[in-house]
């Protein structure tokens, strides 16, 4: 029986591999990426130092029962020593070097907390609203708005037996029609709130997620690195129903001047778009 | 073996009864308190 | 109602020894605890595969990218279900089953103390789960809104919305009798000289396990009513439009969905409590510290629910507090391993198969304590939420957590149960290959949470396809492998070898006091001192 489960398992495995071949590999995704924000490597910083605890306690607390799983055992000829059934030295040790650790993970925690939530001095403002299924963008100071939903391509694929391989689609559920861009360098500003149920804003890269929360308005804040423009990518991660899976969020994230061109280009663009139909307000970025 | 007297197994009855009317009190009392509570409360205006 | 019972049963078991009712009327009408832990358990076995079927429905379609299988909807209801099928289904069902077994056993009761409420109590779970089982056939198909019920998304919900809530109030229902007969048991049915301290852990772990049943079951069901009463009688608890308040909901669901989780995994503390010192052939060490750990990780229960809603927006005040709240819960859960550690440290072991369960579970749970420890941390919190690192978190608690101590429970004590000795060799194969597919099917989930793979999604980017066909390919081989399990049992109850009335070396308490075969009515004469103290070397 077990050669027949693990030539099932081998086959399986080779399948898996060899179809997943001509894709790009996705081994090599094992950890949290340090990300294109100050806030962002702090949040892996931390990430890595509770994670090398919990490694080190680990090699403590794993070593010690397999070492007595070794030592201890009755086939070696083990007696049972009956009467060690408390220790109180030993008990207040274990109980007291957890609590050290913990506060010493708490400090660094509670100081990156502090940052995270200080939204003062934001340079650009833009509301965010979640919507079944999708993103609506505007730009508080200079009234531009747009939606952003998944793009045609990725939309037609991933449909019930499409037929379509995803493997051939570029950036398949992680690409949008309009993207939402921002400036880098730039410490700016997200109210994020719902239009009908709760959503949930989050590109890894930015280090933060917060909840677009129908009758909420939420804050949360990035500041791109300088040099780091370019697109990042990300997802609806609150279940918000049938298509909470493809509600993919893109940033492009440009230079200041770049940004302040298509600020300016779109918003005189939309303004005519407005003039010409009055009834109805500007959609398309 | 020292096996329960009549008067011991009344005893544990009576132990028994008291104890759950007192829980099923407490819980009756939460679960319908817990709703009437939320009910109440909860409208707004 | 509760006198009565107990009279009629008394003067049944006293007439005539041994006997039972014969066919279906001994498990429509039973009040023997024996045959209602017999029930709960087999029940709690078919929702468990039924569960299985589930989760074997979404590993299918996220095996690659793209939708094959299910519309996403379905999807939705597949993971909706799966989590209340499992929770309420399989995990509760189990440990009230073993409890129904083992505390008269354990404590020298003839029985439960509410026999016929304990028929009750059992026999609403079939209606509940017939209910629920029953929404994925209605017009708008069975909930979708995952398990936490989350509003508005759960108000979307077509006609399996009050089925689905009528279900849960009938699960909570049966939860609270289950527990009031449970604390009633350990309270007055306790033989002469077996005090409180005396108990086997197994016993405290769910006395206190019945207490947060008591105290948050009500909760949910508060809830889920007003949730109900919004969707149908006009109120606006939770919609905003109306000036109610979604995030009110979510305080309200984990004050209930925090010491949920512990009401599932206490009992697990308590099991394996049980077997690794007999299978150590040495005392647990520190008993009164692991009583003393179980009621403060009850307690802490209570104060921690915002940890799983860092997200939301609550103040930093808020979000410190909730953080340190849940990192204190590693100080007695820590306890409990280093106990766990040092009652194997100069003992003297074997490795039967309960044993390997237990130790599965103390290695893997602790990896799951691990990443409950990391999404403590606020910030890094900000980036693990709703992810699969989430997801391979809970399942690490949860799967070779929980249902290793439920498998490990009944391989400890089905000799007991049955008279009889299952097949080792089978059951050493289910342990290794659940173990080793328990590990292939959730931890590359940490992975894919880590490279941001969000969770409650039917289709994915494609960099995450290999880490999910490995994962899927996990799922298969546990799933399958979990079919041995019923072999098994059901081999042992036909054909298992004559077992000992103490079936393991070095098993004490009670129950391995009493004779073999088991007779069906058990310390109708309570056991003397000699007998309590030799059972009582814990």
């Amino acid at each position: 029986m077990i050669r027949k489960s693990m030539a099932l398992f081998a086959a399986a495995t080779a399948a898996a591999l060899a179809s997943s071949a001509h894709a790009e590999s996705g081994w090599h995704l094992l950890n949290m990426t340090q990300g294109v924000t100050a806030i962002s490597r702090e949040i892996y910083h931390l990430h890595m130092l509770i994670f090398w605890v919990c490694v080190w306690i680990g090699i403590v607390v794993f070593g010690i029962m397999i070492w007595s799983m070794f030592k201890f055992r009755k086939s070696q000829g083990a007696v049972p020593d009956t009467t060690m059934v408390h220790n109180t030295k030993v008990e207040v040790v274990w109980t007291a070097i957890p609590v050290i650790i913990l506060i010493a993970m708490a400090v660094p925690a509670a100081k990156t907390l502090v940052v995270l939530e200080d939204t003062r001095n934001t340079e650009l403002t833009i509301k965010v609203t979640g919507f079944q299924w999708g993103w609506q963008y505007e730009y508080l100071d200079s009234g531009v708005r747009f939606f952003s939903r998944l793009d045609r391509t990725s939309d037609a694929a991933r449909q019930l037996g499409s037929g379509a391989d995803p493997n051939t689609i570029e950036h398949y559920l992680l690409n949008v029609d309009n993207p939402l861009i921002v400036p880098s360098g730039t410490k700016v500003r997200l109210l994020l709130t719902g239009a009908d149920v709760i959503h949930s804003w989050w590109v890894p890269a930015f280090g933060m997620k917060k909840d677009a929360i129908p009758g909420y308005v939420n804050e949360m804040w990035f500041n791109v690195d300088e040099d780091k423009t370019g697109l990042y990518r990300g997802q609806c991660v609150e279940l918000c129903g049938r298509d909470h899976g493809f509600m993919p969020i893109v940033v492009d994230v440009r230079s200041k001047e770049d940004f302040e061109k298509w600020l300016k280009a779109t918003a005189e663009q939309q303004k005519q778009a407005a003039a010409a139909s009055p009834t109805t307000t500007a959609s398309a970025g | 073996m020292p096996a329960l007297t009549p008067a011991e197994q009344m005893e544990r009855k009576k132990r028994i009864r008291r104890s759950v009317i007192v829980l099923a009190l407490v819980a009756a009392a939460f679960y319908i308190g817990f709703i009437v509570l939320a009910v109440t409360r909860g409208i707004h205006g | 109602m509760a006198h009565d019972s107990h009279a009629a049963h008394g003067h049944a078991a006293h007439d005539d020894h041994d006997h039972k009712p014969h066919g279906w009327r001994r498990w429509v009408f039973a009040t023997n605890h024996k045959d209602i832990g017999t029930m709960y358990l087999v029940f709690a076995g078919a929702m468990f595969f039924i569960g299985g079927i589930m989760a074997m429905i979404i590993r299918a379609e996220l095996f690659k990218p793209g939708l094959q299988f299910v519309d996403p909807m379905f999807f939705n209801t597949m993971t909706t279900m799966h989590a209340l099928f499992m929770i309420f289904g399989a995990v509760m069902p189990a440990w009230t089953g073993l409890a129904n077994w083992q505390i008269p056993l354990q404590v020298g009761a003839p029985d439960m103390a509410l026999p016929r409420l304990n028929n009750f109590s059992f026999w609403i779970l079939p209606f509940a789960f017939t209910i629920l089982f029953c929404t994925l056939f209605v017009p708008g198909g069975g909930p979708a809104g995952g398990w936490t019920m989350y509003p508005p998304l759960m108000l979307q919900g077509g006609d399996s919305f009050p089925m689905v809530i009528f279900a849960i109030h009938l699960m909570g229902a049966s939860s609270i009798l289950g527990a009031i007969n449970v604390i009633v048991t350990i309270m007055n049915m306790r033989a002469p000289g077996m005090s409180l301290l005396r108990m086997p852990l197994f016993v405290w772990s769910w006395l206190i396990t019945a207490y947060l049943l008591i105290a948050v079951m009500p909760v949910l069901a508060g809830a889920v009513t007003m949730l109900l009463t919004d969707h149908f009688f006009g109120t606006t608890f939770f919609t905003a439009a109306g000036g109610g308040d979604p995030v009110m909901y979510q305080h309200i669901f984990w004050f209930f969905g925090h010491p949920e989780v512990y009401i599932l995994i206490l009992p697990a503390f308590g099991i394996v409590s049980e077997i690794i010192p007999a299978f150590a052939r040495k005392p647990i060490f520190g008993y009164e510290a692991m009583v003393y750990a179980i009621a403060s990780i009850a307690f802490l229960s209570f104060i921690v629910w915002a940890h799983h809603m860092f997200t939301v927006g609550m103040p930093l005040a808020g979000q410190l507090f909730f953080m340190l709240s849940t990192m204190l819960i590693a100080i007695p859960t820590g306890v409990k391993v280093f106990n766990w550690t040092a009652t194997m440290w100069k003992g003297s072991m074997t490795f039967e198969p309960p044993m390997l369960f237990a130790l599965a579970f103390l290695f893997l749970f602790t990896i799951g304590g691990f990443s409950g420890l990391m999404l403590a941390i606020v910030p890094a919190d900000y980036q693990y939420h709703d992810t699969y690192f989430v997801v391979a978190h809970f399942h690490y608690v949860l799967v070779p957590g929980a249902v290793f101590a439920i498998l490990g429970g009944v391989y400890y004590w089905l000799p007991k149960w049955t008279s009889k000795m299952y097949d080792q060799t089978l059951a050493r194969w289910h342990f290794w290959l659940s173990a080793i597919f328990v590990n292939i099917l959730f931890f590359p989930q940490h992975f894919l949470g880590l490279a941001g793979m969000p969770r409650r999604i039917p289709d994915y980017a494609t960099q995450f396809t290999d880490w999910n066909m490995v994962s899927s390919i996990g799922a298969f081989g546990f799933g399958l492998s979990q079919i041995l399990f019923p072999i098994i049992v059901w081999k042992c109850i036909k054909s298992g070898a004559p077992a000992p009335s103490r079936a393991w070396e070095g098993a004490h308490g009670l129950e391995w006091e009493l004779p073999t075969p088991l007779p069906y009515h058990t310390w109708e004469t309570p056991p003397d001192a000699a007998v309590i103290a030799r059972g009582a070397e814990h």
